[in-house]
């Protein structure tokens, strides 16, 4: 069957009014749950599994989707409007995206990444029908040396991330290290950091800390301030992004998607890490980096799109070769096992009209999606305009709820409040979170891998550079070390000369 | 007048003893009379979380009340086993135990929270599953003799994957070196997932992997089976011979679930849902859907549950001791 075949089968299959319906609710669930902060697509998406046992797998399969890609839609416009990231792939937008907002630039922001979303969606969503079976043999040929090198250039990008002290932000990556190390160690099943805790067997939450720091913090940190309160009542400007917008992002949108198609295809390196890795990129590459976490739009337009693309192509590994890339894709595998069909290769000859039907559904709810998300940018701009008093205790309340459905214990929610803490101490200290935050993910990757490797190669350090994709990866990282060290030593260098002359 | 008060009077006591007997008896006969906390040490989605929620849907059906699934991961299991251990045993709280944090950890680690034996009572057993050793078609072998001798012709050079320490996999691995007394080098990932990626991509050559994770890859060639860990060969996988048939008596991995109760639970309570649970168990739709998970029904009620946590704990500490591995 040609791919024209396939795609109008699919065709035929999405759209049918059950599966349109099923498209439908499951993206404004998706939205929905994104936009509540901690709340995440994993806790919904296991509460609706049971539903969807009375329908169609396809049906269902296409509801769990909409779910799954809509919540990356929804969680910008939390991080975009009041700074908290409704998910971890988030989080690079709070950085821009935020300080957009306080500009009364809250639309076009909105509305930027929607159509970035949107734009990387639909091209992922081609690179999933068009070139499944092939991207797989490249997760496959990711191994622990390969995905080792790959965290290291990660951990270079969060030095790059801050655009203050870079001693400060190496000191956050340091702590968002140590942070990650907390819980119980792969190799040898040691717990570590546990303090006899039960709960911190399993290491911190990603969700707990990201809250706690982002929303618990600068909540805290803003109701001190009893002056600059009113800044989003200030005039809130127009609504849609202006032509500069437009003619400013489509280049990172670009970028952020092909940065996010590739990502999302190595199962657990994952949504998050693309979008980092997009705002570094929009960082080096732009004209004049210095706009970067003051309102470049850039900025939101590169990681949105990265994170949305990694979001469809992160269904490659899961439904090609069976290998979840996280824990919301390893439930959608455990959905497709309970339906009876066996995820693998054959899985697009096999049941065609589901893989098939679940590709064009994409498509369409990403459609849905944009549709659903442009006009209610008014509607969330216009709730920035809610009185504080009002504003910021739901704000908290929704995520200590959102803290405690994670695993239904009361100790997520105290540990949102330790990192409130903690992040408010950090504000005070101008220490930014979000160097910690990528720390916190990359470091323990890094140390499962770095020790597998060496365990694969019995302690011989050089199996990182004998392996091809290991050896170029680790090449970047060595290039991206030393963008980051000469402009200063640059610097440094002109000053001493400057000094010299005088 | 007083004789007919006394008698009034007697008549009165013995109709409150009476009506206080039979409320007693309806009390038990009455029990579920509000909904069941089924507390499952795993997040939800997975194979084990799937087959307490087909359960218990059927369960409630019969039971009249609504079985209310609880997820609380972690800690290898020892959240749930601590929230459970602690509740009231009136029948109300359950556990969906399962044998690796049940049988596996007491010897794993040197102080636990829960005694299994003491502080949990068993109600009834619900599924279990077992492994089938895999390994990646590049070693060329095709019988676990094969694999034996490739191995002791080059000691340490082959990775097995584990699903981390403790796990049916690592176990499983451990017993093959110890019987067969051959060296292979433990590789530990998170789970069954990333470990049978790994022997796909030849990054580790051996995998003692659930069926679910390795079928639909051993069908189409990715992964090479070499023989099933239960007692019985695999109805999907006929031509396997068992460990027992492949020269190892009495090497049997498999993992089961089944469901406990605080210690101290009533005997009728812990009968009537034990009797609830089997009956779910023997209706087709549940067979069905427990059987798409990749598991295999093995209903059994409390006491062969009990004796089945006794010898188990007892085997894997040999395991265990075997390979060297002491509690931490």
């Amino acid at each position: 069957m040609s791919i024209f075949d396939n795609l109008w089968l699919g065709f035929e299959v999405a759209l049918t009014g059950i599966n349109l319906l099923y498209c439908l609710i499951g993206v404004t669930l998706g939205t929905f749950i994104g936009v509540l902060p901690g709340l995440g697509p994993l806790v919904t998406i296991s509460m609706l599994l049971p539903i969807t046992f009375n329908l169609s797998p396809t049906a269902g399969l296409i509801m769990l989707a909409g779910i799954y890609y809509g919540a990356s839609y929804g969680g910008s416009t939390t991080a975009i409007l009041v700074n908290l990231p409704g998910e971890s792939s988030s989080v690079v937008t709070c950085l821009d995206g935020h300080a957009m907002a306080r500009q009364g630039r809250a639309g076009p922001a909105l509305a930027i990444a929607a159509l970035g979303s949107f734009f990387a969606g639909t091209v992922a969503t081609a690179i999933l029908a068009l070139f499944a079976p092939p991207l797989a043999g490249w997760a496959l040929a990711f191994g622990s040396p390969e995905y080792f090198s790959l965290m290291l250039v990660g951990l270079f990008t969060a030095a790059a991330l801050a655009h203050g002290s870079m001693l400060k932000s190496l000191a956050m990556v340091v702590l968002g290290l140590l942070l990650g190390s907390v819980g119980t160690d792969v190799n040898t099943g040691v717990y570590r950091l546990t303090f006899g805790v039960p709960e911190l067997v399993d290491g911190l939450s990603f969700v707990v800390i990201a809250m706690g720091m982002f929303g618990i913090a600068e909540i805290v940190a803003n109701l001190e301030k009893r002056e600059s309160r009113e800044v989003f009542t200030s005039a809130v400007g127009t609504l849609m992004p202006t032509l500069r917008d437009l003619r400013d992002s489509w280049a990172p949108i670009l970028r952020g998607t092909a940065i996010g198609s590739f990502m999302g295809i190595l199962p657990g390196a994952g949504t998050t890490i693309s979008s980092f890795l997009s705002y570094i990129a929009e960082k080096r590459i732009a004209r004049d980096p210095g706009r970067f976490g003051k309102g470049a739009i850039e900025g939101v337009a590169g990681p949105e799109s990265a994170n949305n693309a990694a979001a469809q192509t992160s269904f490659i590994p899961t439904l090609t070769l069976g290998i979840p890339g996280s824990g919301t894709m390893a439930l959608m595998l455990g959905a497709l096992t309970i339906y009876g069909i066996q995820p693998g290769p054959r899985v697009m000859t096999s049941h065609p009209d589901l893989f098939w039907g679940l590709v064009v559904s994409m498509w369409i709810g990403n459609f849905i999606l944009v549709v659903l998300n442009l006009p209610l940018v008014g509607i969330w701009v216009q709730m920035l305009k809610t009185p504080y008093r009002m504003l910021y205790p739901s704000i908290v309340v929704l995520c200590c709820v959102g803290a405690y459905t994670l695993s239904n214990t009361t100790t997520d929610v105290i540990l949102m409040a330790v990192f409130g803490v903690l992040g408010y101490l950090l504000v005070k200290l101008e220490c930014e979170p979000a160097p910690l935050l990528l720390g916190f993910v990359l470091g323990p990757m890094m140390e499962e891998n770095l020790r597998r490797s060496m365990l694969l190669s019995r302690g011989d350090p050089s199996i990182f550079v004998t392996q091809p994709i290991s050896l170029a990866l680790l090449v970047s990282a060595a290039v991206l070390l030393a963008l980051l060290i000469v402009p200063s030593i640059r610097n440094k260098r002109d000053e001493a000369i400057s000094e010299g002359e005088s | 007048m007083t004789i007919t008060n006394f008698r009034v009077a007697g008549r009165g006591l013995a109709l409150a003893a009476a009506t206080l007997v039979l409320a007693a008896g309806t009390a038990i006969a009455a029990f579920p009379e509000k909904p069941i906390r089924l507390i499952v040490p795993f997040a939800p989605g997975g194979g084990t979380d799937a087959v307490a929620r087909i359960v218990g849907e059927a369960m409630s059906a019969s039971l009249g009340q609504q079985i209310i699934v609880e997820n609380k991961p972690g800690a290898a299991g020892n959240i749930a086993l601590e929230t459970v251990a602690k509740a009231a045993p009136d029948g109300y709280t359950l556990l969906l135990g399962f044998s690796t944090s049940l049988t596996v950890n007491p010897s794993l680690y040197k102080s636990n929270p829960v005694d299994v034996q003491k502080d949990l009572a068993p109600v009834a057993l619900l599924v279990s599953a077992q492994y089938v050793l895999v390994v990646n078609p590049k070693v060329n072998v095709s019988t676990v003799a094969e694999l034996v001798a490739k191995a002791k012709a080059e000691p340490g050079k082959l990775n097995y994957a584990s699903g981390g320490k403790g796990t049916p996999l690592h176990l499983g691995a451990e017993m093959l070196k110890s019987q067969a007394k051959i060296d292979m080098v433990q590789i530990a990932y998170r789970g069954g997932g990333p470990a049978s990626k790994s022997v796909m991509a030849n990054e580790t050559q051996v995998l003692f992997g659930s069926f679910p994770s390795t079928l639909p890859k051993i069908q189409d060639g990715s992964l090479k089976a070499l023989a099933v860990t239960g007692p019985k060969r695999s109805p999907s996988l006929p031509d396997l011979p068992t460990m027992e048939e492949s020269g190892y008596p009495g090497f049997i991995v498999t993992s089961w679930y089944g469901f406990l109760a605080p210690a101290g639970t009533p005997k009728p309570v812990i009968d009537k849902l034990g009797a609830a649970a089997a009956a779910a168990l023997a209706k087709e739709d549940v067979k069905k859907k427990i059987e798409a998970t990749g598991q295999d029904i093995q209903s059994g009620d409390a006491a062969m549950l009990a004796s089945l946590i006794k010898q188990d704990i007892a085997r894997w500490r040999k395991v265990l001791n075997d390979a060297g591995i002491q509690p931490e």
